[in-house]
């Protein structure tokens, strides 16, 4: 008897079955695995490779949300917005309402100043079933392109998630960041050493921020740092170099960038 | 056949979900993201873009020689750049709070300073302005520097205060005196009719002087010693119009003026009384200007010893002349150009 309703339909349980969808179905070992090397390289900011694997990824599995998710990502962080919007529309004729597709659609939209698009993908994120750290984040950052001072609040959020750990407080950190708000994102990037101070990348990042803001000598320690955990970081042996040969340009520039960024 | 978005069992045979109108069949999707063409139009534009730039920035792109010290050194120039306005370099390092506090206590000072122009207060005010400026400095010096030892803090600031006003304030003060001095109107002068003894007044440097005076000009003058046969008078300054300049005949009988035998407009008449003036007449030699002491007042045992005096101070030379009288800064309520 109980087996002729266990397929009905109701509200309630409809919902819980969508925050279980990511369950329904294990995707390939192969592709986790490879989820888990673009996860790496993302960390990185190795944005090509992590692409390539996301890719392949999805090559093994076309199941993998995250993958799809993630090919968004990182086209958004290598500047590709128009493509990264194209890409995400193309995943959410697959996956419709797709609460991490949408958001991702919305960072692509944002940084591409379609505001009003942006609002309501994240408005749609917001309303679909689960919750995710991501979505909170893209939310702070389209308000944050809003100047809408709830911003921090979301990035708060994000933080609450229960998935949420060090990297969300990078992924923050570098929507700051990208909208020059060098300080703020050095807070958490600050944070996200606490909680994790073997990842090189992060304290480069830190250094990076520190140069813009001119606070050289501060750079310089976290380069050399970031070259102590990892000493193939190419990105921090270049800072390093460009620290000892400043140029008038450049320090004009990180004198004017400094007023500007706060 | 199972929906990947939502769970939903579909029958089979279907290409998208009944539920949510997800697609069911994947496998002949494409994974491989489009990207953006290096050849694109806009991309070309930013390459031309920063090709041009690379060409127009190339003298900044010089490199700092050696001998100047780097960021490395005690000194942060960067910091020190962004210490050129009080608050700026607590602003851009996040302390916002601080850095506004800074800079609006900085400016209330100088406005001040500058409202209350010429008294002693503005001294003062500006004294003040100086100080916050140093403050700000330290502030921002002492994250950098580390001169945590409170004595350490006091004698830098001091330094700095001096080292800000003597290099910094005063030069900006001297180079605004070649355009415009603020001045106080003395108070030994007599009432007159444009100006009172303790208002405060600007005229004009040395750079806004004219080459050559003309009639009529409201200036503040030096009034040199005399020394005469049982007489003299001290040095001192003062405010009154030229009443004749090189060529003119200035005569003054029965205390009326009269400058090449006619009577001056309103606006070339001395500010002063000229009823008190003895009987004088004179011709005015090149370089030389005709002021009537009208607003002085000279203790003499007789008549003939203030004829003298007055004749001693009326010529005037370009010398003497400090400038223009322009503006009225005090009190507020008559403040304006004066003509």
């Amino acid at each position: 008897m109980a087996g002729r309703f266990t397929n009905l339909e109701f509200d309630e349980e409809r919902h819980e079955k969508a925050e279980s969808s990511s369950n329904i179905s294990l995707p390939d070992r192969d592709g986790w695995k490879i989820l888990e090397n673009a996860r790496s390289a993302h960390i990185a900011a190795r944005y090509e490779e992590a692409l390539r694997l996301y890719t392949r990824a999805l090559q093994e599995d076309r199941r993998l949300i995250r993958a799809w998710v993630g090919q968004v990502q990182m086209l958004v962080s290598l500047g590709e917005f128009h493509e990264a919007r194209v890409w995400s529309d193309k995943a959410l004729q697959l996956f419709k309402n797709n609460g991490d597709l949408l958001s991702a659609k919305a960072q692509a939209c944002i940084r591409l100043k379609d505001r009003k698009i942006a609002l309501a993908c994240s408005d749609g994120a917001m309303e679909a079933p689960g919750s995710s750290a991501w979505r909170w984040e893209v939310r702070g950052e389209v308000l944050l392109a809003r100047r809408d001072r709830q911003f921090d609040v979301c990035f708060q959020k994000a933080l609450e998630e229960p998935e949420a750990d060090w990297f969300d407080q990078v992924i923050i950190a570098r929507i700051y960041a990208y909208y020059k708000r060098a300080t703020t994102a050095m807070r958490y990037l600050r944070n996200a050493i606490e909680m994790a101070p073997d990842q090189a990348y992060t304290w480069y990042e830190l250094g990076a921020c520190q140069k813009e803001l001119g606070l050289l000598n501060a750079a310089s320690a976290n380069f050399e740092r970031c070259l102590h955990l990892d000493s193939n970081c190419q990105e921090a042996a270049d800072a390093l170099q460009s620290l000892d040969n400043i140029t008038f340009a450049d320090w004009i520039g990180s004198v004017l960038r400094g007023w500007r960024w706060r | 056949m199972q929906c990947m978005n939502c769970g939903f069992e579909n029958m089979p045979g279907l290409e998208a979900c009944s539920r949510c109108d997800s697609a069911l069949a994947l496998g002949e999707i494409s994974v491989v993201p489009a990207r953006a063409s290096t050849l694109r139009l806009r991309t070309r534009i930013h390459q031309l873009r920063n090709r041009v730039a690379v060409v127009l920035t190339y003298p900044f792109r010089i490199r700092i020689p050696r001998w100047v010290p780097r960021s490395k050194s005690p000194i942060l120039w960067p910091t020190l750049a962004r210490t050129v306005v009080p608050g700026l370099g607590h602003l851009q390092i996040g302390q916002r709070t601080t850095g506004w506090i800074f800079l609006l206590t900085w400016l209330g000072f100088l406005v001040a300073g500058l409202l209350t122009l010429p008294s002693q207060a503005t001294v003062w005010l500006f004294s003040a302005a100086v100080a916050t400026h140093a403050s700000a400095m330290i502030s921002v010096f002492s994250a950098d520097l580390s001169f945590q030892r409170p004595v350490i803090r006091m004698l830098f600031g001091i330094l700095l205060f001096i080292a800000l006003r003597q290099l910094v304030y005063v030069p900006i003060g001297m180079a605004a005196e070649l355009f415009w001095v603020p001045m106080v109107v003395p108070s030994n002068l007599l009432p007159g009719t444009v100006t009172q003894s303790g208002e405060g007044l600007v005229y004009e440097g040395r750079w806004l002087r004219p080459d050559q005076f003309e009639r009529g000009d409201l200036i503040f003058y030096r009034i040199r010693a005399i020394n005469g046969h049982g007489y003299y008078s001290l040095e001192g300054h003062g405010l009154d119009r030229i009443v004749g300049i090189p060529g003119d005949n200035v005569v003054v009988k029965d205390g009326i003026l009269l400058v090449n035998g006619e009577t001056p407009s309103a606006n070339e008449m001395p500010i002063g009384s000229v009823e008190r003036m003895p009987d004088i007449s004179i011709d005015v030699k090149d370089g030389q200007y005709a002021v009537l002491p009208t607003r002085l007042s000279f203790h003499a045992h007789n008549a003939s010893v203030y004829d003298a005096i007055v004749r001693g101070v009326l010529l005037t030379t370009d010398e003497f002349i400090l400038g223009r009288i322009r503006f009225r800064l005090q009190p507020w309520s008559r403040f304006g150009r004066i003509e």
